[in-house]
């Protein structure tokens, strides 16, 4: 058994894999395949100060390795979360990061500010980015100084470890994480879904209602390992990867190119056991190399060889 | 919990379906109307994730472990399906969603195209419980009702309709209902899977004559199990549902029909 456990600042998780808000509800449903208290934590959907309907259908198309998404951030608002979505997930023993998102820097300070007032949530991971809805989003997560504004919004409100999650729709992703860095965030995520698009060409139609929607899974995995990469290299503070990650080589890859932990998304759909299964993957992973500890593979990429090539 | 069962069977039966047959023990629990969500590559070989998402398909029938599908081949995911043989294993995760709502009423059992797959189990269903039903299958042409044949175990009243007029009477499904429906003494429930404009059109008659309707829907799926919001649906009252856990099966009354193009 090698030592599995992270510290993110002061956010201290039990082994270094999560999963990613938007595909794992507020985990009720995938609490029906393992306990939850298995995962490093829980990132919940998005929440938003009111109720929200989403996107109409077609939400949803799969591409070449990927799927494009359009929900809208469907849920149900911060007062039922906290009521009704919060305590079975504080029972279930995960460490609890609640995403959230709003429509203006007031919005996302809203929310942060009733989440502040309840025990019990690890972290707040801050979606800048979400691609879906007009009125919101998109504008955050693309300009360092609206990034900055929302991240001081929050910042203001919650004292506990604060995550903002990083927008690959941007020309430099350093710049951004720099920004947020420097108004406050304890750690960065990243990537969130690229915006694209899929057209019918028998019918000539978008095939997202929404006709533009975020893209997902492997197809993404080589652009976000460049940006987890870039982002290590500019700020100082932890990372937490995402995109694309499917087995415990993934999960690898990002741990070297600087993440201190990584979080499982649409891979749930693929397989619903797949972060819990990859927790014991890992393990394997690093016993079959005598590598005491997940700590000697955090930003080691290009540095030395791996150990076991030394006694060759 | 996903499971890895054994294919038994996996034929073209006509007209583009397939009929799949495993063994799984997962299965033996389901209701009719309910749905697996299957990964259509073998789970030995080397995984490209390339289509990524699996496939849901209807229950089509179980006796014992055995679980058999009926599917049409319509792009990729389910061409691979095809090339799938006998003795390889499947990952299944299933049973989902909620399924039809047995009544003590007579049952009017209603499958356009393969919108026909959740309707044999529920013929077994009833006819194990010993009701009085009928099936009215329709499709474009005879061929694509190769598969009308294995209703014949469950029930002698089985009506047939075809675009075309190729095989049973020519015209469409939702034009024998009212004819149909004045044959029963007992106002039958009906039960009703097929295409959005079969549906919403069934919903119309129901409406106007004050029928029992429960319709099975389709939606791109993605998680399948009711995380992800991927496949809802918006109900009359305002609200929203997902199809895969909330659904598949609606009564028709809950749906907004005007709002659903998925
Ligand atoms: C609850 C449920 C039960 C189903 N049961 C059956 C069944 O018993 N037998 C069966 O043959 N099919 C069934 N379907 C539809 C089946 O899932 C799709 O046909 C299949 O996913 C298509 O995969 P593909 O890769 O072959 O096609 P794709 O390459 O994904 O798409 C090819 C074409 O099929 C259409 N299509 C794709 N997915 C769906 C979908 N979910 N619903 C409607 N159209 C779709 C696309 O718009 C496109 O035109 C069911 C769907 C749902 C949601
Ligand atoms: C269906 C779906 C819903 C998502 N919803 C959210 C969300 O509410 N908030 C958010 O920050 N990211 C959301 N995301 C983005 C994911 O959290 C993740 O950043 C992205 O999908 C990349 O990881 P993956 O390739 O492993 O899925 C969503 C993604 C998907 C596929
Ligand atoms: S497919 Fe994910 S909620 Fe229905």
């Amino acid at each position: 058994m090698a030592d599995l456990k992270v510290k993110l600042g002061s956010l201290a998780l039990a082994n270094p894999i999560t999963v990613a808000s938007g595909t794992f509800g507020f985990g009720r449903e995938y609490a029906k395949f393992y306990p939850l208290s298995e995962l490093g934590a829980v990132i919940t959907t998005a929440v938003t100060l009111e109720k929200r309907m989403g996107n109409p259908p077609p939400r949803l198309v799969e591409t070449a390795s990927g799927i494009l998404n359009s929900i809208g951030l469907e849920n149900p608002g911060v007062d039922y979360f906290l009521q009704e979505e919060l305590p079975h997930l504080k029972d279930s023993g995960a460490k609890v990061i609640v995403n959230i998102a709003g429509r203006t820097v007031e919005e996302y300070a809203q929310v942060a500010a009733k989440l502040a007032t309840a025990p019990g949530i690890a972290a707040l991971e801050v979606n800048i980015s979400c691609p879906n809805v007009r009125e919101g989003g998109i504008a955050f997560g693309t300009d360092p100084q609206m990034a900055q504004k929302v991240t001081r919004a929050v910042r203001d409100q919650w004292d506990g470890p604060l995550i903002v999650k990083l927008s690959p729709n941007v020309a430099e992703i350093a710049l951004l994480a720099q920004a947020v860095v420097e108004a406050g965030a304890d750690i960065i995520s990243l990537i969130n879904t690229l915006t694209g698009m899929a057209i019918d060409p028998h019918t000539w139609q978008p095939k997202l209602a929404n006709v533009v929607g975020g893209l997902s899974g492997p197809a993404i995995k080589p652009v976000a390992l460049r940006m987890v990469w870039q982002v290590a290299q500019a700020v100082s503070v932890p990372i937490i990867g995402m995109g694309g990650i499917m087995t415990v080589e993934d999960v690898v890859e990002f741990l070297l190119a600087g993440a201190s932990c990584v979080a499982i998304g649409t891979g749930n759909f693929w397989q619903p056991t797949l972060a819990r299964d990859l927790v014991a993957a890992l393990d394997t992973y690093l016993d079959s190399r005598d590598l005491a500890n997940v700590q000697m593979l955090i930003g080691q990429v290009g540095k030395g060889g791996a150990p076991w090539h030394s006694c060759v | 919990m996903p499971e890895i069962g054994e294919i038994i069977e996996n034929k073209p039966i006509g007209g583009d379906y397939h009929r799949l047959v495993v063994r799984s023990k997962a299965l033996m629990d389901s209701s009719p109307g309910q749905f697996t969500h299957l990964l259509v590559q073998s789970p030995k070989g080397p995984n490209t994730w390339d289509p990524l998402l699996r496939r849901p398909l209807s229950i089509y029938d179980v006796d014992g472990e055995r679980a058999s599908f009926l599917y049409k081949t319509v792009g990729r995911g389910t061409k691979l399906l095809a090339n799938r043989l006998p003795g390889e294993t499947i990952d299944l995760l299933g049973p989902l969603g909620r399924g039809f709502k047995i009544t003590s009423a007579p049952a009017l059992l209603i499958g356009g195209g393969v919108g026909a797959a959740p309707m044999l189990f529920l013929a077994r269903k009833l006819h194990e419980q010993g009701r009085d039903f009928v099936v009215l299958l329709g499709a474009k042409t005879g061929e694509e009702l190769a598969f009308a044949g294995d209703f014949g175990k469950f029930s002698s009243h089985l009506y047939l309709v075809t675009d075309d007029g190729s095989l049973g009477s020519c015209g469409l499904v939702t034009d024998s209902v009212p004819e149909l429906v004045a044959q029963f003494k007992i106002p039958p429930k009906l039960y009703a899977c097929g295409p959005i404009p079969m549906l919403s059109c069934l919903a119309g008659l129901a409406a106007q004559h004050n029928f029992t309707l429960d319709v099975s829907l389709e939606a791109k799926m993605a998680c399948g199990v009711g995380a992800c919001l991927a496949c809802t649906c918006f109900l009359k009252d305002g609200s929203t549902a997902r199809v895969c856990a909330d659904g598949p099966v609606f009564p028709y009354e809950a749906i907004e029909w005007g709002r659903r193009d998925g």
